[in-house]
């Protein structure tokens, strides 16, 4: 039906055209959708009945590969070390990055079996990126505070940074390393993720 | 120069004095003339990383063959529910130092649901044994000195590892010290309760941290490093009273960060 069609088309244009407002509000939206999506498939994952470590970590794989801007989060941790890396540096380093978090957080999930998720809030926090406020509900505790900030990027989200209680994974994770390549140089940070993922070097 | 702006304010004999001893140690040296190495030193803030990499030797000695057992049996031996009710009593017995704290920081709206659940606790609550007041949507939060001194523009001065207490700074070692004075449990109780009373909130810090300590352990490639990272974080969170943090700009990466004559092909790029 290609009258309809176009006139379906044109509506689209019109709105969009006319009200600029509704597609900035649709992104808060999107972007509490994405954070309640990822928080529905990592239960999923975490509660599956009698899955392994082994089958856990390849669902979260597939999360933080789909999820996460793990690059740019891995040349954020790097800090002012990026510039001066090499291209093959860069590359090895982030291979090792993502094998990093994938090590560390696969290994993290598992203490988090039985405990429900909730968005609570989004807000924007520049023109890029809006920041996600969601609770994890702990028995006998308060609820911790989990937020993410998430950037639009074609047309989906991805992650740069999630913020437990405050303390921020990318802060951290640079302040990390800023102190091991200060101390041993950034070979010797290599050296040391290899060794933390069980590592050859690639070439 | 992170040093000198924490003297400017308020000039403590404690960090003067600690300040000798990590000379003794020797300091790490600020960078000479690369602004981003200054930069890098400053976000670090660890003038005594030396020292305090010492010190935090000896506390992790001291933790993994006093401290540390001693937390785990207090897991072992004392069911969750009395680990929870010693939890309560401790943090309603520190209730006149959260409110002292609330009011030398303006934020009366803390301050009344400090004293309405001192009230409430201690009394349906048994004594502070029950956290009644949260089961009535009153929660709690914790306050100090070392963030009022924070709240009245005082800067956090160059990072120390105490002994034994572990992570802090010039700010917070003064808030340890002020707290300590406006404690007023220490007026009605003997010397003997009052260490007891110590040392059961010591063996509760601790079980509070037993996993989460060792899942960073085995998950940090500098321990040291990222302890350091968390505190500094965790603090600054505590300040704000979980209000949200000051945005770090966060580049995007681009292929052509990877260009490179050799290869022509770029398999990752996010």
């Amino acid at each position: 039906m290609p009258v309809i069609r176009r006139i379906s088309s044109l509506t689209v244009i019109l709105l969009l055209a006319l009200s600029p407002l509704p597609v900035a509000a649709g992104t808060l939206d999107d972007a509490t959708t994405f954070v309640q999506n990822l928080g529905d498939n990592a239960i999923e994952v975490l509660q599956a009945p009698d899955s392994t470590p082994e089958q856990r970590r390849v669902k979260f794989q597939e999360l933080l590969d789909r999820d996460f801007a793990v690059n740019t989060i891995g040349r954020f941790a790097l800090g002012r070390y990026w510039r001066t890396a090499s291209p093959e540096q860069r590359r090895e380093y982030l291979r090792l990055f993502r094998l990093f978090i994938l090590n560390t957080y696969a290994s993290r999930l598992d203490g988090y079996s039985d405990q429900s998720f909730s968005v609570v809030k989004a807000h924007p926090i520049d023109d890029k990126d809006t920041l996600v406020n969601t609770e994890i509900s702990q028995t006998n505790a308060q609820p911790l505070r989990v937020d993410y900030r998430v950037r639009a990027r074609h047309g989906g989200y991805k992650i740069v940074d999630v913020m437990v209680e405050g303390i921020s994974l990318i802060t951290t994770q640079r302040s990390e390393f800023a102190s091991i390549i200060n101390r041993e140089g950034f070979d010797g940070l290599l050296e040391l993720m290899r060794e933390y993922d069980g590592d050859a070097p690639s070439n | 120069m992170n040093i000198r702006k924490f003297l400017g304010p308020w000039p403590a004999r404690l960090s003067a004095s600690l300040l000798t001893v990590a000379l003794l140690f020797g300091c790490a040296s600020p960078p000479e003339d690369d602004a981003d190495a200054q930069a890098t030193y400053d976000e670090i803030n660890d003038p005594l990383e030396p020292f305090n990499r010492a010190i935090f030797s000896f506390n992790q000695f001291a933790d993994g063959i006093l401290i540390k057992p001693i937390a785990l049996a207090f897991r072992t031996f004392v069911p969750p529910e009395p680990r929870q009710g010693v939890r309560n009593f401790l943090s309603n017995l520190r209730s006149p130092i959260v409110l002292a704290n609330d009011l030398m920081q303006g934020e009366f709206d803390r301050a009344v649901v400090t004293v309405g659940r001192f009230a409430i606790n201690s009394t349906a609550g048994l004594g502070g044994l029950f956290d009644v007041a949260a089961k009535f949507g009153i929660e709690g939060h914790r306050e100090d000195f070392g963030q009022t001194l924070a709240i009245w523009g005082s800067g956090e001065g160059p990072y120390l590892m105490l002994p034994i207490l572990g992570p802090s700074n010039p700010r917070d070692v003064t808030g340890l010290v002020v707290d300590g004075f406006i404690d007023p449990v220490p007026y009605f109780v003997s010397s003997d309760i009052q260490l007891a009373r110590t040392l059961l909130r010591g063996a509760d810090e601790r079980e509070r941290v037993l996993d989460a300590l060792d899942e960073i352990e085995r998950t940090s490639l500098d321990f040291y490093a990222t302890l350091r990272s968390l505190y500094r974080q965790r603090r600054a969170d505590e300040i704000r009273n979980g209000a949200l943090a000051p945005v770090v700009p966060i580049p995007a990466i681009s292929i052509k960060e990877f260009e490179d004559p050799d290869q022509g092909q770029v398999s990752m790029v996010y």
